[in-house]
């Protein structure tokens, strides 16, 4: 009897475990040693289609002034690494960014139909405009279909004949659409265009929809989108051709309150910014809606739920001191542009001070972890001297939104992230007593927070990841999230795992790759293939090593 | 009653389509007419250069060479330079160095041609429009020059003229080089050589006085002079 409940308790125990080593599965592949005109520079996109997965990165010539002064441009050709579904490189193929012997630029390539869709761009400096060009390529053999098209165009002046792309483009999730967008606010401009910018009445931009045969469904030209100087910072757009575009309208009463998205030293005061909205249907017929009058964010995004149409505006608070003071979360119908539910959630003092008090959950601590211990307690002990001073209602730090999911419920999961930099400048003397400086910015990715909003925009509850990793080189956000089966799932370059929302500190395991195969400076990036599987590139000199990190789906 | 809301209908649904459409011109299509597009008013994609350097003018040398790109990465450029009139700015400077017979001095070079081979490896650049080599320069010259040669006496020295000898420079370069488009069919390049040089001057006549008979002798000698050299050039060039 006895050895029986032993038996029981110890398959309960192995059960356990295994459920919580089994949730992220991670397959590796064999190490692949590319010839060196195929060892790429900058790992861009993963896709799968059937049983194989593709991985595109960018090779060409670097950015250089050479010894005769001459300024190299960047110029990259695309490189298709085919893998299998055991990770195993079958081949890689290179698609050079080049058209009837014009140098074009590269821009991205993703699933379009059934096939893979290139995207180049060119600067025409004699016609002053900038045109978006697409090519199709078979996927058994990356041999092009037909001919490329030109998908859109937009002005450039004489000056900006060197500048990067202006288009955005998104693809809709039954690869059957593509939503190409040009703004001109994002470029960099002079004092003079800015200016003129600003006084202009309204602000414009324009837009193409086209389906898989490149044929236009909708097209869009200097249409009106808030004013002055509004920034379009999202779009998004469903199967039947629905679109939503969400910009920033900035504020310009008067020099000093001028709020510029993702502003960090701004205050409420006297604030008219807003956030617009823009729903466009394929038809041509356009909604324009504003809300959050008043108010500035560090950062915003949106997220289309496709099975009800709804599409979420969820944005992190300014609060003018470098800290998120809330959420602010809007619900609009696609469709029908019906506005469901408008929320700004303050965090409040209890919350922020119950954030603020977390510890770390005890782990297996190698040298590294012990070492990221010591810096989360360093920083806290800073923002604890904060505390001293005066109460704070804002997250210090929490400035950066990163994802944002939908439940079967209507409910979001806003996953976001602490994020500041600092630099150093470093004095070295040689042996002739000459003294050279050098500046080295760091940037530093915290602690994951991440909040479960109702549908009605309150915040149910939280998660809590304490995380620190510095770099000379900017990201975005150096993470990403899965969240399927009602669970949200943390992944870094280095480690994994499950994030409760329980209003506790969860933890992130290493990867097994990541302990079996030890690479000190080795390079490691990361990329989301489909809801619940991430592409892992782990490369060092020579050497490129691809795994599947996948989270294992519940029935 | 009821044709008149149907015909107020069929024009409310008419206008709501020319609204949808009215903005879709022409040109907004996608097209697969690129050429039109890519036409910037610069030539691309060519393999044939026809260009003219700065080195060999500063000798005197008038003249172009041409070049063409085999492959994407092998190009071959052939020259060939001619020079009609007086001059005396390199060589002048170079022979004044010579290990020549005491009291020789170089007047001027005359009438020459010249020569040049240029096999490159192109590092980056697929057309002949950008890009960067390195190479191997030959060069060779052969031209007439005039000298005045010393001629010991025993009442006064002095010099008598040679003309019309016949001279040769030859030159070996490890070059490396760049060259850029700038308008719609042009280059320019600047290319850093470092190389050996070789000139020859042959039956170059010599005086020496013969202590014997008391009066000069000439003697034809011929005269080698090697060194190391660098080398600086600038080029401008029409596209093919």
């Amino acid at each position: 009897m006895k050895n029986i409940l032993l038996l029981l308790c110890a398959l309960c125990i192995s059960n356990v475990f295994s459920q919580k080593n089994n949730a992220i599965k991670e397959l590796t592949g064999t190490e692949f040693r590319p010839e060196k005109k195929d060892r790429p520079y900058f790992y861009q996109n993963a896709i799968k289609i059937g049983d194989n997965y593709y991985v595109v990165a960018q090779k060409g010539d670097r950015a250089y002034t050479n010894f005769f002064g001459f300024y190299s441009r960047l110029k990259y050709d695309f490189k298709i690494f085919k893998l299998d579904a055991k990770m195993n490189v079958k081949s890689v193929a290179t698609i050079p960014a080049e058209f009837e012997g014009k140098d074009v630029q590269t821009l991205k390539i993703g699933r379009y139909g059934d096939k893979l869709c290139a995207l180049f761009y060119f600067n025409n400096r004699k016609a002053r405009k900038q045109y978006l060009f697409a090519q199709m390529y078979e996927l058994k053999n990356f041999a092009p279909v037909g001919k490329p098209y030109k998908i859109g165009e937009t002005m450039i002046t004489k000056k900006e004949s060197k500048i990067g792309c202006i288009f955005k483009v998104s693809i809709t999730d039954d690869f059957s659409k593509m939503l190409i967008t040009a703004d001109r606010t994002n470029i960099s401009r002079s004092r003079r265009e800015k200016k003129a910018a600003a006084e202009q009445k309204n602000h414009t931009f324009s837009y193409w929809l086209i389906d898989s045969d490149f044929k236009l469904i909708n097209v869009g030209k200097n249409v009106k989108m808030g004013k002055g100087t509004t920034e379009i910072i999202d779009q998004t757009f469903d199967n039947e051709g629905n679109m939503c575009i969400l910009g920033f309208e900035q504020a310009t009463t008067t020099k000093k309150s001028r709020y510029v998205f993702g502003d960090i030293d701004g205050d409420e005061d006297g604030n008219n910014s807003k956030l617009v909205m823009k729903i466009i249907r394929p038809n041509g017929e356009a909604t324009d809606l504003t809300f959050a009058n008043g108010e500035y964010f560090y950062s915003a995004m949106m997220k289309l739920n496709p099975n009800t149409g709804n599409v979420a505006v969820v944005g992190l608070l300014g609060s003018g001191k470098y800290g998120s003071k809330g959420l602010f979360t809007q619900q609009v119908n696609i469709k029908t542009a019906e506005v469901l539910a408008e929320n700004k959630s303050l965090f409040g003092i209890d919350l922020v001070k119950e954030i603020n008090s977390l510890k770390p959950p005890t782990v297996k601590s190698s040298k590294s972890n012990a070492k990221k211990e010591k810096r989360a307690n360093k920083d806290k002990k800073e923002s604890k001297k904060v505390k001293k001073t005066e109460v704070p209602d804002y997250l210090h730090m929490f400035v950066r939104l990163g994802s944002c999911h939908y439940n079967d419920s209507n409910e979001l999961v806003v996953v976001g992230q602490k994020y500041y930099t600092y630099t150093v400048t470093y004095t070295t003397t040689d042996s002739k007593g000459r003294t050279t400086t050098h500046t080295v910015t760091y940037y530093v990715y915290g602690d994951i927070i991440s909040f479960k909003v109702s549908p009605e925009g309150e915040i149910e509850n939280f998660g809590y990841i304490f995380h620190h990793v510095e770099t000379t080189a900017y990201v975005y956000k150096d993470y990403t999230s899965l969240y399927t089966g009602d669970k949200l799932y943390i992944l870094t370059k280095s480690s994994g795992g499950q994030m409760f929302l329980n209003n506790k500190a969860s933890s992130l395991q290493l990867f097994k790759e990541y302990n079996t195969i030890a690479r000190r400076n080795s390079y490691a990036d990361f990329m989301n293939v489909s809801e619940n599987e991430m592409i892992h590139i782990s490369s060092r000199k020579n050497k490129v090593l691809f795994s599947l990190i996948s989270v294992k789906l519940e029935k | 009653m009821t044709n008149k809301v149907l015909l107020a209908m069929l024009f409310v649904v008419s206008a709501f389509s020319v609204n949808a459409q009215k903005n879709k011109s022409k040109s907004d299509e996608p097209s697969n007419n690129i050429s039109s597009f890519l036409n910037d008013g610069r030539v691309k994609g060519v393999n044939n250069l026809i260009r003219i350097r700065l080195a060999p003018s500063f000798m005197g040398y008038m003249g172009a060479s041409y070049e063409r790109k085999f492959t994407e990465k092998f190009g071959l450029e052939v020259g060939a330079n001619v020079k009609t009139n007086k001059s005396a700015i390199w060589e002048e400077y170079r022979e004044a160095h010579f290990n020549a017979p005491f009291g020789t001095e170089y007047i001027a070079s005359k009438k020459g041609i010249g020569f040049s081979i240029f096999p490159k490896y192109y590092k980056y650049g697929k057309y002949i429009n950008h890009g960067r080599y390195i190479g191997l320069q030959l060069n060779t010259r052969s031209f007439k020059s005039d000298f005045n040669l010393y001629v010991p006496s025993s009442i006064m020295d002095t010099y008598a003229t040679q003309s019309d000898v016949a001279c040769s420079y030859k030159s070996l370069f490890l070059v490396w080089g760049n060259q850029r488009q700038f308008g719609s069919r042009f280059t320019f390049g600047m290319e850093l050589g470092f190389g050996v040089n070789q000139d020859n001057i042959k039956k170059l006549n010599q005086y020496t006085w013969d202590d014997i008979n008391s009066k000069s002798i000439i003697t034809q000698i011929d005269v080698k002079h090697n060194q190391i050299t660098m080398q600086i050039d600038l080029s401008l060039g029409i596209l093919l």
